[in-house]
């Protein structure tokens, strides 16, 4: 029962009767993009926090970490939800076309996240 | 069916001794943390400095850091090795073997609730180092003067599984 999905904001097609509007009207919609402006500009009200000493380099950096972590754990979820009800895995989230020659180049974010991640919160070892 | 794609690829995976081995290992790490837990609770007197744990334990930090991304680099190295040995093409989620819908919703959900602790783990630290309550790294820190073999079995233990599960290429 595959159909169309998209989290990209393409392909619209037919909706089907059960499903609940905002889903219908989130699917319209490009996700993935959304969810890295929220992480861009959340970055950016974070470092505003920092350089008006509101928050320490610390605090600031673990909670800039907790939004990111949050924001793809919100994109999996949906992409959980939409792929229950029908669509195919490579049909939720995909890359806009000019991304897809990086492609390949996504697979070493996570060692690089992991590395980084691990040098960098070291250096708060206090 | 990619030009690489092999007749194997659609064939249900083998029940593998990896998945044996790995709950062994599991059982190992729960009698761990029981032996632990009661040498803990059968303490009179506290395993580390309770004001400020030492920033070392019996090893160098060095040690941590380099043993968890050699473990991570390892995990997923193991994990590549599996596909080749059953002569398989590296699929992605929904492909090959993994066109199971269940398998991909299971998928997704685990990564987003991995995720979401991750999230939580990060706020409860950023909170008490903004109110001058012990943060999770005291905890790590306390951990590792008090007994810095098992701490370095569990920091390598957790960065092989996530290398395992996290990082798998795509040939």
């Amino acid at each position: 029962m595959a159909r169309r999905r998209t989290g990209s904001g393409s392909k619209p097609g037919p909706r089907k009767d059960n499903e609940p509007l905002w889903l219908e009207w989130l699917e319209q919609r490009p996700v993935g993009a959304i969810g890295a402006g929220v992480v861009v500009a959340g970055w950016l009200v974070l470092l505003l926090l920092y350089a008006r000493h509101v928050w320490s380099l610390e605090v600031t950096f673990f909670v800039a970490v907790a939004l990111l972590t949050f924001v793809l754990s919100c994109l999996s979820a949906y992409a959980a939800l939409v792929q229950a009800r029908g669509a195919k895995p490579n049909e939720v989230l995909r890359l806009p076309e000019s991304w897809k020659d990086f492609e390949n180049y996504f697979r070493w974010l996570t060692p690089v996240a992991f590395i980084f991640g691990l040098i960098f919160a070291h250096y708060f070892w206090h | 069916m990619s030009p690489k794609a092999t007749a194997k690829d659609d064939e249900p995976l083998p029940q593998s001794w990896v998945v044996w081995a790995l709950g062994a290992v599991a059982v190992g790490f729960v009698a761990l943390l029981v032996i632990a837990g009661l040498a803990l609770l059968q303490s009179h007197h506290p395993v580390c400095n309770t004001n400020f744990p030492a920033r070392r334990g019996d090893y160098p930090t060095y040690v941590y850091v380099f043993a968890a991304i050699a473990m991570f680099a390892l995990g997923s190295l193991t994990s590549s090795a599996g596909i080749r040995r059953n002569r398989r093409s590296q699929k992605m989620l929904g492909e090959g073997p993994w066109t199971n819908p269940t398998a991909v919703v299971n998928v997704n959900l685990a990564v987003a609730i991995f995720l979401f602790l991750v999230t939580i783990l990060m706020l409860i630290e950023a909170w008490t180092l903004g109110h001058g309550v012990w943060p999770i790294t005291y905890y790590v820190r306390c951990s590792m003067n008090a007994g810095a073999f098992i701490t370095l079995v569990g920091v390598a233990s957790y960065a092989f599984l996530i290398g395992r599960w996290m990082w798998v290429f795509k040939e």
